[in-house]
């Protein structure tokens, strides 16, 4: 996992609660790198589990939750430094449809060795979108997030639902709808 | 925590952080530069490729191009517009064609326009196959405008979208391959047509039996009517059927060529199964001494065989015909050398052919003496013309015979003459007879006399013993006989009246025949003559059923006419009117029909109920020895001469028969001639006739037959007259040198001196009888002997055998005094209406009437009796006995004066002795009859005699 997740994460962290909590966790997840993580490298996934575990340990915020939040607050980072992906989709049916075709492939352009999840769209029409999530990493609540906070970017009211169509989570269904 | 160790603790982790973000950018700024420096590297290389590519390529571009302009085809690339975007300069050097002016211009302006369509389409065709390579062949013209071929190899490139690019096209001439070709199909075309249209039938198959060619002629002689062209690689078992099957021998044929596989057989001939004849050739192709080929061909000839078959059998028919003509028929050459001789001419000589062939004929046949007649022949046969004549010549023997010889020049088919042609005929015998100083004329001359002769002859032959016997029998039937002998003389009688009358027929017709027929016309008397017709066929038909009546017409005078011919042919009619009418009526009457001037035409009609003729025999039953039908002639008899003679007499006359007639009803002759009215009147003749002989007459009678001279004999005893009768011409003429005679009977064939002989004599001899009438008494009636008569001196004859009668009006045609009724009715004066027969009592009683009483009384005693057990017998059919009394009775009617029942008793004895009953029935009616009507006329005589004998 490229390290701006890990950066991002801890920025959160830092934010929303404060450094000690930042450094609580760090202590507490015995990491490799003692925490010094940088937006350029590339760390294992395990790592973030780990201090999503922690954080959940010390704040008894359920890990859905916290994964649901960091997922907003990443949109909100990508939203920042990555505009012009958002400027290129109308609505956000647009948007959702761009992630997999688009975005991400521009994202592999970048960095080669970003792992990705697969985003596909199922169906879509003017009220509903459904939309099948794809990934080992198993992040579904961070994807919940992600796309909340980009209905939330485009204006619109919506109701996302989850469906996990296996048993590990690797596989997850999104249905967006919209909300009149 | 204090704030102070919480700071330094995330200010490490941010260092950390960041030393490693930098070794990160540090790694990756490696990579990139690495990246960069490979990038440069290869752009270099690139670089460095492309230039040398370029270099490559404008070398290879070069080689190219001069391999291209020096090329000896015409190189083009026709580019996606279809402009020739390239060409190389043979365009120029072989067409004549700048560069430049093709250079751009459309492809198909140098297509002939003719042919552009079609390339065109094939172009876009290809195009649409997407195909690579092509090869096509266009015509194309020079610059001069001499047409070219082309034969193109094109390649087509397209653009990567598919889309087509350009074509380049590597072009040869092949104008000359093309006429090549061209002349190659024409040729092909001309072999096929030749062996289409020959009347031969060709096939030629390899040796494994692959149809190569065959014609249609083959294939539909026989009867295979599959095309040739599908025929052609088929193999040969898929045909061999076909002909195998109508060829006659197949098998053998085979065999015998496949004996020699490698040998030609020219002309074999072979007859199919519907008689078809086929003459064939096998031709076997050999190559490197192994058939690899096999050529067959025939010809039909069938019509060939069959003419030379016709024209062997018409040979054949008139070789035939000569050889039975026997005549010799032989071929030489134009110097006379023998060619040919034929079976006949062998024969003919006595040589065999082959000692003939290849030999001189002037040297084997020719006599020296007729060498010039055959040098003048020859040369009239060498002016190509026929000529005929007559020579001798030697046999192989080295006999002579005459031989007709008849040339002529033959020639052979181109119109030369090959030699001459001689038919030879043996005239030997005819020679003989040509030397012989009778010629033709006299032959036949000789032939007719001969055959007079023999007619006389037998004239005289058959008539004199006939004569005999039948005066012989008259007289004898005079004597008194018993019963016995008087049924052995009728019987006589009829077969010898019969005899003559067969004789007389045929003397006759051969008169007739050979023109003897002369008319004598005379006054006579038509009356008369049908009223003696009248009484004898009265009596001929007093046996029958049958009425015959005569109807007579108005005439007050004689009639001049053949009295003898008339009454012959009305004797005849009513003789087959008497034979064929079996019941009914038979009419004879006469009528005057025209008269003009002192001509009269009289028509005699003869009509009867008999049987008839059937329509389709009537015409021809005037020719001679046709009778109706074979049954007519079976029942009735006859020679059949007898209406051919009639008709020839009626011809003779001048007048005509005809007939009418229905079978099964009756007939009708009808005969019309004209005659003329004499000046006499029919009184004068009566008076002529009763004229009587005077007893003062003498007559001299020239005959040597004994038989002959009594029977004249007794009637010149009879009639009282004077005679002397000398046996032979010279005692005659001595004995008339001494007496006058009033009258002379001269027989014409007598020895020593015959009759003509001995009238020449008497007329020239100035004695008491030159002047005497002479009666010539001829055997034959033939006109060379009456002419012969006159000439010699005679005024008349008789025919023998003559009657008394005829005599008698003779005796009293020359010998006129008055006349005496006592003369002729001498002896018994009777009563004049009585019916019976005066004659014959005069003839038998000769005046004495006591003997005639006598007989009277003999006669009516029996009679009485007699015909009483006659009637028994009769009605009880006993016709033996009826026989018996009828012939008992029969001669004692004429001695009272009923000659008529004895004629009738005489038929009604022959019908009982073949048990006629009919026939016996019919005449016993018609005796019943005429007994009825005489016996008060015997009766009346009796009395009559009576009292002349008590007196």
């Amino acid at each position: 996992m490229k390290g701006i997740v890990f950066t991002q994460f801890l920025e959160m962290v830092e934010e929303k609660f404060d450094y000690d909590m930042v450094n609580t966790i760090i202590q507490k997840s015995e990491l490799p790198n003692n925490g010094a993580y940088t937006s350029v490298g590339k760390y294992n996934i395990s790592e973030l589990r780990t201090l999503v575990y922690n954080l959940h340990k010390e704040t008894d915020i359920p890990l859905s939750d916290l994964f649901k939040d960091f997922g907003a607050y990443f949109f909100t980072f990508l939203a920042r430094n990555y505009s012009h992906f958002l400027e290129r989709a109308d609505t956000l049916f647009d948007f959702f449809n761009s992630i997999h075709n688009h975005i991400h492939v521009e994202v592999k352009k970048l960095y080669p060795d970003a792992e990705l999840p697969a985003f596909e769209t199922l169906s879509i029409n003017d009220q509903e979108m459904v939309m099948k999530y794809t990934s080992e990493k198993k992040l579904g609540d961070f994807a919940k997030g992600l796309l909340a906070k980009s209905a939330e970017y485009f204006n619109e009211n919506v109701t996302i639902t989850s469906k996990s169509l296996n048993e590990s989570g690797t596989q997850i269904q999104f249905n967006i709808n919209k909300v009149q | 925590m204090t704030d102070e160790t919480a700071l330094k603790i995330r200010l490490n982790r941010e260092i950390a952080a960041r030393k490693a973000a930098e070794e990160i950018l540090e790694s990756k700024s490696l990579e990139l530069f690495k990246a960069n420096k490979k990038l440069k590297n290869l752009n270099t290389s690139l670089e460095t490729e492309v230039e040398e590519g370029s270099k490559k390529l404008t070398e290879s571009e070069k080689r190219f191009k001069i391999l291209v302009e020096s090329a000896h085809d015409l190189i083009y690339i026709v580019g996606n517009e279809g402009s020739i975007t390239y060409v190389n300069n043979v365009c120029e050097k072989e067409f004549g064609y700048n560069v430049e002016e093709v250079w751009g211009t459309h492809y198909s302006q140098f297509i002939a326009p003719e042919h552009r369509e079609k390339a065109s389409d094939k172009l876009l065709s290809l195009i649409d196959e997407k195909r690579r390579t092509a090869y096509t062949e266009i015509p194309t013209f020079r610059k001069n405008g001499a047409k070219a071929w082309l034969g193109q190899n094109i390649k087509l490139t397209y653009f990567q979208d598919g889309s087509f690019k350009e074509a380049i096209v590597i072009a040869r001439d092949i104008t000359k391959k093309k006429k090549e070709e061209e002349q190659l199909i024409s040729t092909q075309l001309q072999l096929i047509s030749l062996i289409e249209n020959m009347h031969e039938g060709v096939l030629f198959h390899s040796i494994s039996g692959e149809i190569i060619l065959i014609n249609s002629f083959f294939c539909d002689f026989f009867g295979c009517f599959i095309p040739v062209n599908e025929i052609i690689g088929k193999h040969l078992n898929e045909i061999q059927h076909k002909f195998e099957s109508q060829i006659i021998d197949f098998d053998q044929q085979l065999k015998n060529i496949v004996e020699e596989p490698k040998k030609q057989k020219i002309g074999l001939e072979v007859r199919l199964v519907d008689n078809r004849t086929i003459k064939y050739d096998y031709i076997p192709i050999v190559s490197n001494k192994k058939v690899i080929g096999t050529l067959w061909q025939f010809t039909d000839i069938t019509n060939q065989k069959l003419l030379d078959i016709k024209i062997r059998n018409s040979e054949e028919k008139y070789r035939g015909i000569i050889e039975n003509m026997e005549l010799g028929l032989l071929e030489v050459d134009d110097k006379g050398v023998i060619l040919k001789p034929y079976e006949w001419f062998c024969k003919m000589t006595g040589y065999e052919p082959d000692e003939l062939v290849g030999k001189k004929a002037e040297d084997l046949f020719l006599p020296p003496e007729y060498k010039s007649i055959v040098d003048k022949h020859h040369d009239i046969r060498e002016d190509e013309e026929q000529s005929v004549y007559e020579i001798e010549i030697f046999k192989k023997n080295g006999q002579r015979i005459w031989v007709i010889i008849s040339g002529a020049p033959f020639y052979d088919l181109e119109g030369n003459k090959k030699g001459s042609i001689g038919i030879h005929f043996d005239i030997t015998d005819q020679k003989r007879l040509q030397d012989e100083p009778i010629s033709a004329k006299e032959v036949a001359e000789k032939a007719q006399i001969a055959e007079q002769k023999f007619l006389a002859n037998m004239s005289h032959e058959i008539r004199t013993p006939l004569n005999a016997v039948i005066g012989m029998s008259h007289l004898l039937n005079d004597t008194p006989l018993n019963n016995e002998q008087k049924e052995y003389i009728d019987m006589m009688q009829y077969s010898a009246n019969l005899l003559r009358k067969l004789v007389t027929d045929v003397l006759d017709f051969s008169k007739i025949e050979s023109g003897e027929l002369e008319v004598t016309n005379a006054p006579f008397d038509l009356i008369g003559l049908l009223k003696t017709l009248h009484k004898t066929f009265e009596l001929k038909v007093s046996n029958k059923p049958v009425n015959f009546k005569v109807s007579f017409p108005k005439l007050s005078h004689l009639l001049i006419g053949d009295e003898t011919l008339l009454n012959q042919v009305l004797f005849n009619l009513l003789g087959n009117a008497e034979k064929f009418t079996s019941s009914g009526e038979i009419n004879l009457i006469a009528k005057l029909k025209s008269k003009r001037g002192d001509k009269v035409g009289v028509l005699f009609e003869i009509r009867d109920t008999g049987i008839g003729i059937d329509k389709e025999k009537q015409n021809d039953i005037f020719k001679e020895f046709k009778q109706e039908s074979r049954e007519t002639s079976v029942k009735y008899g006859g020679t059949g001469l007898g209406l051919s003679i009639t008709k020839q007499i009626i011809d003779v006359l001048g007048g005509r028969i005809w007939l009418e007639s229905e079978k099964g009803k009756g007939t009708s002759f009808f005969v019309d001639l004209t005659l003329r009215y004499s000046q006499q009147s029919l009184e004068e003749k009566k008076v002529i006739n009763q004229r009587a002989i005077s007893s003062n007459s003498s007559v001299l009678v020239f005959e040597d037959n004994l038989v002959n001279q009594s029977y004249i004999k007794k009637i010149l005893e009879k009639e009282k007259i004077h005679f002397e009768i000398a046996s032979n011409g010279q005692e005659g003429f001595e004995i008339s040198k001494k007496q006058q005679f009033d009258l002379i009977f001269m027989d014409i064939s007598m020895p020593e001196m015959n009759g003509y002989e001995a009238t020449i004599a008497m007329r020239n001899h100035s004695g008491p009888n030159q002047d005497t009438p002479i009666i010539a008494l001829t055997a034959s009636a033939m006109l060379n002997n009456k002419d012969k008569a006159f000439q010699a001196g005679m005024n008349d004859y008789m025919t023998k055998p003559f009657t008394p009668h005829e005599l008698k009006s003779v005796l009293s045609k020359y010998l006129n005094s008055e006349a005496t009724e006592e003369s002729i009715n001498s002896g018994i004066v009777t009563d004049e209406t009585s019916l019976l027969n005066q004659e014959t009592l005069a003839m038998f009683y000769q005046g004495d009437e006591e003997y005639a009483f006598d007989m009277f009384v003999l006669f009516l005693r029996q009679y009485d009796e007699q015909i009483e057990l006659l009637r028994g017998l009769l009605k009880s059919n006993d016709y033996k006995g009826a026989k018996k009394i009828v012939h008992r009775m029969k001669p004692t009617f004429s001695m009272v004066g009923a000659p008529e029942i004895q004629e009738v008793f005489k038929i009604l004895e022959d019908k009982l002795r073949f048990n006629d009953s009919i026939g016996i029935t019919n005449l016993w009616k018609k005796s019943e009859a005429l007994l009825e009507k005489y016996l008060p006329a015997i009766n009346q005589e009796y009395n009559r005699l009576q009292k002349k004998s008590l007196k």
